[in-house]
């Protein structure tokens, strides 16, 4: 017996040089240089002729197709700023508020407690926080003062009782002539931290002291009024300023004479900023920003309106598109509210319901009425209040909704920014969202959302499928019957028609059935829907499609499992059956095991089938690569490079898929 | 070698019919026959007989249309567990039907842990001292393809003797064999008879049948024409359809 397994060990000769030829020329995977000769062919016909090479340099300047400009940036930058005046709004024992500024803050105790003081009523509560002792000015008659602030300002005007001085920095102060120590011609430097083009003031300048008395707050919140390298000025919170240096203002740009340094604080900040690169100047960054508003117009300031292509600046951005929207001739806006400051180039003003005062500038203004006539800012008692109008303007837009008393309208303006590269703290890219084919970023979504569906659809069809396969050869007339009419109906009906079938017809009937059918229709729809929301964020027709897909593919995999169940050998169920394991056990041991491996094949084929039919659920309106594709087709006319992309962009998956299944295939092979 | 007569296949008048377009078979007509534990039987008869039907009827991978069949005291007719029949019955195929995606082991192993529910060791150590036993121990990691046909009948005896089964059916073991393989088989199944085997078994072997067997069944047509010591069926037959089939054969 030993003998007869010994194997007879043959001398094997070296193979000839032809042999070795025809077996290297066997084993190169011939398809594939076919499929990449194809496609280099392709792609040098497209940049090889000069109205192809054309139409790409063309689809390449479109900002939104070019590899630099496939991303929109946030720039997270530290900005130098001129702080312009700083100011505390603090809270006193009894929860009034007071602005406090800079310059009348005598003393800050980060962690300091405001107590009440002994006569204070009952519900007062001590607040602890940053302790603010700052200078009050406005003083009741019996009060003693703690102290007397010695300041210079120009008289701008005198009546009997009350003189008005104008301080460096543009505020006007009513003060007695009591308190004026000495008044003498000549010229005040102005506050150009303020304002760098303000005049010096010339006149009659007074010494004035002024009595104050010192009041204890919990600072609430600090503000700074910062102006940017451009001249734009904004109000921030003092809390994210990283940090202060002491400067110098020069001056270099200022038309009066004398002039001295006068010193201010730079701060910096972190400022956002969202755009494309278009270009770089040393080591800075060249940003375009693009900031949609929307704006809110009253429909009465419209004088005239006229559809116009909105021109967009070239000289900013040559690339820029010019879009469809209308003109708007308005006349200005009325604005009403109390005059609270009143400066050389602004005014503030305080409208009603608001906190922060507006800044509009005096040039832009008209027809200003002031009741009571020639009130000026710091009237208290009555407050002096102010309307006038704005200079009417031109706004070009697109407008998003309008009735008889709004028009919402979208703005674009368009800005360069330049940021300094040293500046730059972080840098966070978006993905555009076309899809095409020098941007398959934006394909992402669409090609996931294939996949996600070929898997899950295919999982559910493997499922249904090796049930009703084995329904099929089970034997049991019953279940025979119920496979063979699920089979020979499903497989009639075309993909997209079974599609629509179970999104629109029979989701919506069963959960209209009345009793326990559509109680279980509308949980399980619910449950999926919620899932959907969880998932994808928004509930869609994508559990319908799931399953359409699968029911679909399920008749054609019964049938592939029937033959493949069928094909195996009638003794393997035999023995397994004689070694006492159950139908079942037989089948999933010995049968199912070797089916599966001679069915690999075809099922590898209607799964790459079942990837590109995905493709129909677009019927459902769900955003899949053919659906966005054809989305952004449609929106941005390039037919070629979107549908030519979409197309790679399938043969890439179901060559991927091609490659998994004959890795399985080999896999699972047997020696 | 079976002295003690304890029967423990008890077939009792048969009958089992083939329904076909062109008409009823009697493929069993009224077979009856009693196997007692140890012993071992041997069937003959010309193609068609019956032969293979008797032998599936005994652990029901075929029916039976009436009478009755007792197998180690358990009626097949109306029997709750099929499955726990078959665990007592081994059965050895003409064609091994072995799992072809199984190595030789994962053959052995795999109804012991589905049905006999045993732990993997042990399931393990059972097929080893088995494939030790049929004279393949050094095959237990190859697929049955990479086997010569002997060596696959032989791992499939293993298998079939891997569930402990108190019965050993042969269904013509060696016919799909080289002639130079049969006799690597017939010694396993020598050897098994050696041990007190209770065995039924078809094949035309008789050299095997002499030496092997207690009891030489010849069946035709569906029926048991003569029943006798191997010796006396072979070399002198009493029946005349018996000694025309022997004299083709021999």
């Amino acid at each position: 017996m030993a003998s007869s397994t010994t194997e007879p060990l043959l001398e094997i000769d070296p193979p000839s040089w032809k042999d070795r030829v025809v077996f290297l020329y066997r084993s190169i995977p011939w398809w594939m240089v076919i499929l990449i000769i194809t496609l280099t062919a392709a792609l040098i016909y497209m940049f090889g002729d000069e109205d192809r090479r054309q139409t790409m340099a063309f689809l390449a300047d479109q900002p939104k197709l070019t590899t630099e400009n496939k991303f929109e940036v946030t720039y997270e930058v530290l900005e130098d700023v001129l702080i312009v005046q700083q100011s505390s709004l603090v809270l006193d024992v009894e929860n009034r508020r007071h602005t406090v500024l800079d310059d009348d803050i005598v003393e800050s105790i980060p962690e300091g407690i405001l107590t009440c003081p002994p006569d204070a009523p009952a519900d007062c509560v001590s607040r602890r926080g940053k302790l603010i002792t700052y200078r009050e000015y406005e003083i009741a008659s019996d009060l003693t003062p703690d102290g007397i602030l010695t300041v210079v300002g120009l008289i701008t005007d005198e009546q009997d009782n009350s003189i008005e001085i104008t301080l460096r920095d543009g505020r006007q102060i009513q003060v007695t002539p009591e308190q004026i120590t000495k008044r003498e011609n000549g010229e005040l430097a102005c506050d150009r931290v303020i304002n760098p083009l303000c005049e010096p003031l010339v006149g009659e300048i007074a010494t004035i002291e002024r009595p104050y008395i010192l009041e204890k707050g919990i600072e609430a919140r600090g503000d700074a009024l910062v102006r940017f390298d451009d001249g734009y000025e904004t109000t921030i919170r003092t809390q994210i300023i990283r940090n202060i240096d002491d400067i110098e203002i020069g001056c270099d740009e200022y038309p009066y004479e004398p002039c001295e340094p006068i010193p201010a604080k730079r701060a910096t900040i972190p400022d956002n900023i969202v755009g494309i690169e278009t270009g770089r100047d040393g080591d800075d960054i060249l940003v375009r920003t693009v900031e949609q508003q929307t704006i809110t117009i009253d429909a009465n300031r419209v004088l005239e309106r006229q559809p116009t292509i909105v021109q967009c600046d070239k000289e900013i951005d040559p690339h820029c598109q010019n879009f469809d929207g209308v003109r708007l001739e308005l006349s200005g806006e009325v604005i009403s509210g109390r005059l609270t400051q009143e400066t050389d180039v602004h005014y503030f003003i305080q409208q009603e319901g608001r906190s922060e005062a507006l800044r509009f500038v005096r040039r832009d203004i008209v027809n200003e009425v002031r009741t009571p006539p020639d009130c000026v800012d710091r009237d208290q008692n009555p407050p002096c209040m102010i309307t006038f109008t704005l200079i009417g303007e031109t706004i070009e837009g697109r407008i998003l909704s309008e009735d008889n008393k709004q028009i919402v309208l979208e703005i674009v303006p368009e800005r360069i920014v330049r940021i300094h590269e040293g500046d730059i703290t972080a840098v966070k890219r978006r993905v555009p969202a076309d899809c095409a084919l020098n941007n398959p970023r934006g394909c992402n979504e669409g090609i996931w959302l294939t996949i996600i569906v070929t898997f899950a659809a295919y999982s559910l069809a493997l499922v249904i499928g090796l049930i009703f396969g084995m329904f099929r050869v089970s034997g049991v007339t019953f279940l025979v019957n119920i496979a063979t009419a699920y089979v020979e109906f499903v497989r009639g009906v075309p993909l997209a028609v079974l599609l629509v079938i179970f999104a629109f017809v029979i989701g919506p009937r069963l959960r209209d059935t009345e009793g326990i059918i559509g109680d279980i229709a509308t949980e399980v729809y619910t449950g999926l829907d919620a899932f959907e929301r969880t998932v994808f964020g928004t509930e869609s027709l994508l559990a319908e499609a799931v399953i359409g897909l699968a029911v679909g593919y399920g008749a054609f995999l019964a049938e592939i499992f029937r033959a493949g169940i069928q094909s195996i050998h009638r003794g393997q169920i035999e023995a397994a059956r004689s070694l006492g394991m159950s139908y079942l056990q037989s089948m999933r041991h010995v049968i199912l095991p070797q089916a599966i491996r001679i069915i690999l094949p075809p099922l590898g084929n209607d799964f790459i089938a079942m990837l590109k039919d995905t493709s129909l659920i677009a019927f459902l309106a769900l955003p899949d690569l053919f659906q966005r594709g054809r989305a952004d087709a449609a929106a941005s006319y390039q037919v070629i490079d979107v549908y030519i992309g979409v197309a790679v962009y399938y043969v890439l998956m179901t060559l991927f898929l091609s490659l998994l299944v004959r890795y399985i295939e080999r896999r699972v092979r047997l020696p | 070698m079976a002295e003690e007569k304890t029967p423990i296949i008890e077939i009792r008048h048969i009958h089992k019919r083939f329904h076909t377009p062109r008409g009823i078979v009697h493929a069993l007509n009224d077979v009856s026959l009693t196997v007692h534990a140890g012993e071992v039987v041997t069937i003959i008869g010309p193609s068609g007989s019956g032969k293979s039907t008797l032998l599936r009827c005994i652990n029901r991978l075929e029916t039976f249309d009436s009478g009755s069949i007792v197998v180690d005291g358990i009626p097949l007719r109306g029997a709750k567990n099929i499955n726990l029949i078959r665990t007592e019955v081994g059965m050895v195929f003409q064609s091994f039907n072995l799992f072809p995606h199984k190595t030789v082991l994962e053959n052995i192993t795999l109804a012991q842990r589905v049905v006999r529910k045993r732990k993997k060791d042990e399931a393990i150590e059972k097929a080893r001292y088995l494939l030790q036993k049929v004279g393949i121990a050094d095959k237990e990691d190859v697929y049955p393809s990479q086997l010569s046909g002997g060596q696959q009948q032989r791992a499939a005896i293993a298998r079939a003797l891997a569930m402990d089964p108190k019965i050993m059916l042969f269904d013509e073991p060696t016919s799909a064999l080289d002639p130079e393989m049969i006799n690597e088989v017939l010694d396993v199944m020598k050897a098994l008879a050696k041990e007190g085997m209770t065995m039924v078994v078809v094949s035309h072997e008789m050299g095997f049948a002499r030496a092997a067997s207690d009891r030489t069944i010849f069946m035709d047509a569906g029926q048991i024409v003569e029943e006798n010591t191997p010796d006396v069926l072979f070399d002198s037959p009493q029946t005349e359809r018996a000694r025309i089939f022997l004299s083709k054969i021999l």
